[in-house]
């Protein structure tokens, strides 16, 4: 029995090399964020799709489902723009001084990719009509005491 | 195309700050929101939802806007560093906000079923307020009611009882089973109709007894609709006890009406009969020597019919149909007068007590009948105490009597004067109470009673406008209480027959009088008598004949005497219209029975001249002198 222990010990403190971390580089992150871009997505259709039946709720629903419909076109958006920035290589842009002043849009691609670094003119009247739900539900219940 | 870069740049980062402080606005209000509905599920998750999103907006844009700064200054190697803790901080928020998302469907239908839970709650308090509402509004007006009501469902369990059920039945309670609180049964009763009536729906209504309670009830039944929607049956109990027991007291007071209507008629024709019996043998006697051996047997003869004349008298005081002669009277003093007669009827070792209220009103009453009432009830206590015990006689006024007459039925109201007379004897059970004033009803032994005596004592007391009731427990005692009408004023009182005791030398005289009477023997024996005692004497045979007599011969005819009730025209029709021919006429009157004709409810009315039937020669001698030596006329 003694003998069996020392074996395995002897096994496990020989090794001179071991992968005991799995390394995580190149696309991984990539795809890590554009699967939480999707979770993001499939977030936005179970809210919209099972949304609440109370009375003060549907002061504020119109607001809250345009800021839904917003942030679903933001995802897909900047979804479509993590993939591009993959593809930026083969992208024309414009440098002077070693600083980005132009960008050549030629193709579908290149105007998405362009559109997709202009994320904020939605993602910003999205979080609006968010912050007007919030206001309707609260006057809602204001109003109703 | 070549696009100007400088709009990404600008967008990115005025967006950014826009973004951050959007999303802290938007904070602040989920925290309003969160505060203001904070019991709410939906509130909270939106608060939570708002919250992960803000920290996902803020720390994006702070990415971007430390990604501007950074490359501006030509730190890309910096930015190149930073990059991947942004990504993965941005990605870690996506997965969040999916958490949450997913959640917030279940959250959606928990909220739902909540809701439809507070409902179903709600409304279940609505509906238990509303049934206990509609019970208690159920429960006043039941409570209110003089009638047992009881509600049962299908299974027999009483579901409601009103406050008489409660009385009724104090170990009531509900879940009970009918059979078993108004039966003391275990199991459902033959005669139930629960399911009849539910099956029928239809009422029924029956008399029934419950166990343990010795009163007789009218019981409807019948189907109602619950308030909690169930088919029920809905019991009305009312006692109907009193209205048996006076049913019972009318039928009973009929049947003695019916007797006594048969005893009166039958009482007039025996005297009819025994009348010319009684006067030719005192007239046979009359004729014979004194030492003539057939004097005995008239006597014998006179003593049985004067017997059969004695047994018709008791008949007809229960009858009511005897004549009364009313006076003024003491109570009190006949009372106390009648006690040493008492004293020899009663035994040595029963005590007799008097308690005579002061200040007795009078009554108009027979003296002679109040003496056969103390009589009748002094023997009756007498036997009811053989082994000896107390008598007590007891008079009081009572101004307010608020009773029904037990032998009558009828309701007593006041003033009346109270008679009591009570032993300490075995008391009398309720089946004797109730036939105790019964003719020939008797609980003696053989040849020890007539059952006349108290049927005797109730026929004078209502003859005199009074009532009478008996109260009695077993092994106590017996106390009979006789209410007589107290006398507002003395009536004018009229010594009718005056000395009856039989004269030496009957009164005689020499008028002429007109007999009239239907029957043939006690006219043949009147006339007789009549002719016998000087008098000039015409008889008719009816009022027709009698009324043409007089008119052919009104001058010489110096009174009639008159039978009163003969068929199609009575007696005081009769000397009515003589009178109007000659108003000195002298009247007198004889019957063996009565009827409201000359006696008002038997009581002889003032001023007139009266002899009972059967009668002897020398009452009729001395009857007939004094009314023919009166002042008084009849008044037509």
């Amino acid at each position: 029995m003694l003998l069996k222990i020392l074996f395995v010990l002897f096994v496990l403190m020989c090794p001179s090399l071991c992968w005991a971390v799995q390394p995580h580089g190149g696309l991984e992150g990539m795809v890590s964020h554009e699967a939480g871009h999707l979770l993001f997505i499939l977030g936005i259709l179970f809210i919209f799709f099972y949304s609440p039946q109370s009375d003060w709720f549907k002061f504020g629903w119109r607001q809250f489902k345009y800021f839904l419909v917003l942030l679903l076109l933001w995802n897909i958006l900047t979804f479509s723009g993590h993939w591009l920035d993959l593809a930026a290589g083969s992208f024309e842009f414009v440098n002077v001084d070693g600083h980005r002043v132009g960008f050549v849009i030629d193709s579908l691609l290149s105007f998405i990719f362009y559109f997709s670094k202009l994320d904020h003119l939605i993602l910003v009247p999205a979080l609006i009509f968010l912050v007007l739900a919030l206001q309707r539900w609260i006057k809602a219940q204001e109003v109703q005491g | 195309m070549n696009t100007p870069w400088w709009p990404v740049v600008w967008v990115d980062i005025l967006g950014s700050l826009v973004v951050v402080f959007i999303a802290f606005y938007a904070i602040h209000l989920a925290f309003r929101l969160k505060k203001i509905r904070g019991e709410d599920v939906f509130a909270n998750y939106l608060f939570m939802l708002t919250l992960v999103i803000g920290v996902f907006a803020v720390f994006r844009s702070g990415g971007h806007l430390v990604k501007q700064i950074l490359l501006a200054y030509n730190y890309v190697e910096w930015w190149s560093a930073l990059a991947p803790f942004s990504g993965a901080g941005n990605t870690l928020t996506f997965a969040v906000i999916f958490a949450f998302s997913i959640y917030y469907r279940k959250v959606g239908q928990l909220k739902g079923e909540m809701d439809k839970a507070a409902f179903d709650l709600a409304a279940s308090k609505a509906m238990v307020a509303v049934t206990e509402a509609s019970e208690l509004r159920m429960r006043a007006i039941f409570d209110g009611m003089e009638d047992a009501v009881y509600v049962v469902d299908e299974d027999f369990k009483i579901i409601f009882y009103n406050r008489k059920m409660k009385e009724l039945f104090p170990q009531i309670s509900s879940q009970d089973k009918c059979y078993k609180v108004t039966m003391g049964r275990e199991g459902r009763c033959e005669e139930c109709k629960l399911h009849k009536v539910l099956l029928d729906k239809r009422k029924i209504l029956r008399e029934f007894t419950f166990v343990g309670i010795e009163k007789r009830f009218d019981l409807l039944e019948l189907p109602m609709d619950w308030i909690d929607g169930r088919l029920v049956k809905l019991t009305v109990a009312r006692d109907i006890s009193e209205q048996k027991a006076l049913e019972a007291q009318l039928a009973h007071s009929q049947k003695m009406e019916a007797v006594g209507t048969l005893a009166g008629g039958l009482a007039h024709d025996i005297n009819n009969m025994l009348t010319p019996i009684i006067g030719h043998v005192e007239m046979a006697r009359r004729k014979l020597s004194p030492d003539d051996l057939m004097i005995a047997r008239f006597e014998a003869i006179g003593k049985c019919a004067k017997r059969a004349s004695s047994l018709i008298s008791q008949v007809l005081a229960f009858s009511r149909r005897q004549i009364l002669d009313p006076t003024l009277v003491d109570l009190n003093q006949r009372v106390t007068e009648t006690t040493s007669m008492l004293k020899h009827l009663v035994e040595e070792n029963i005590a007799l007590e008097l308690k005579l209220a002061d200040d007795l009103w009078l009554i108009s009453a027979d003296s002679g009948q109040l003496e056969q009432i103390l009589v009748n009830l002094a023997v009756n206590a007498r036997d009811a105490m053989p082994t000896g015990g107390t008598l007590l006689i007891e008079t009081l006024n009572n101004k307010d009597v608020s009773t029904y007459c037990r032998s009558c039925g009828e309701r007593i109201i006041g003033p009346y004067v109270v008679l009591m007379v009570s032993d300490s004897g075995a008391g009398i059970d309720q089946e004797v109470c109730k036939r105790i004033f019964e003719p020939y009803f008797t609980t003696k032994g053989v040849n020890k009673g007539t059952g006349l005596g108290l049927s005797m004592v109730d026929g004078i007391v209502h003859q005199h406008g009074g009532h009478i009731n008996l109260y009695s427990e077993k092994d106590t005692g017996t106390t009979f209480k006789i209410y007589l009408p107290s006398a507002d004023k003395p009536d004018e009182v009229i010594d009718i027959l005056g000395d009856n005791a039989f004269p030496g030398e009957l009164p005689v005289g020499k008028e002429t009088i007109l007999v009239v009477e239907d029957n043939e023997d006690v006219l043949q024996f009147t006339t007789e008598c009549l002719m016998e005692l000087g008098y000039d004497v015409m008889g008719a045979s009816c009022p027709d004949r009698a009324l043409d007599i007089f008119k052919k011969k009104h001058h010489d005819i110096d009174m009639i005497l008159t039978d009163v009730v003969m068929g199609a025209k009575n007696g005081r029709q009769l000397v009515r219209e003589a009178l109007q021919i000659n108003p000195q006429l002298r009247s007198m009157f004889m019957s063996g029975y009565t009827d409201n004709i000359i006696a008002h409810h038997g009581i002889m009315e003032k001023g007139l001249f009266f002899i009972n039937k059967p009668f002897n020669p020398g009452d009729l001698a001395v009857m007939v002198r004094k009314t023919l030596d009166s002042e008084r006329r009849f008044s037509a």
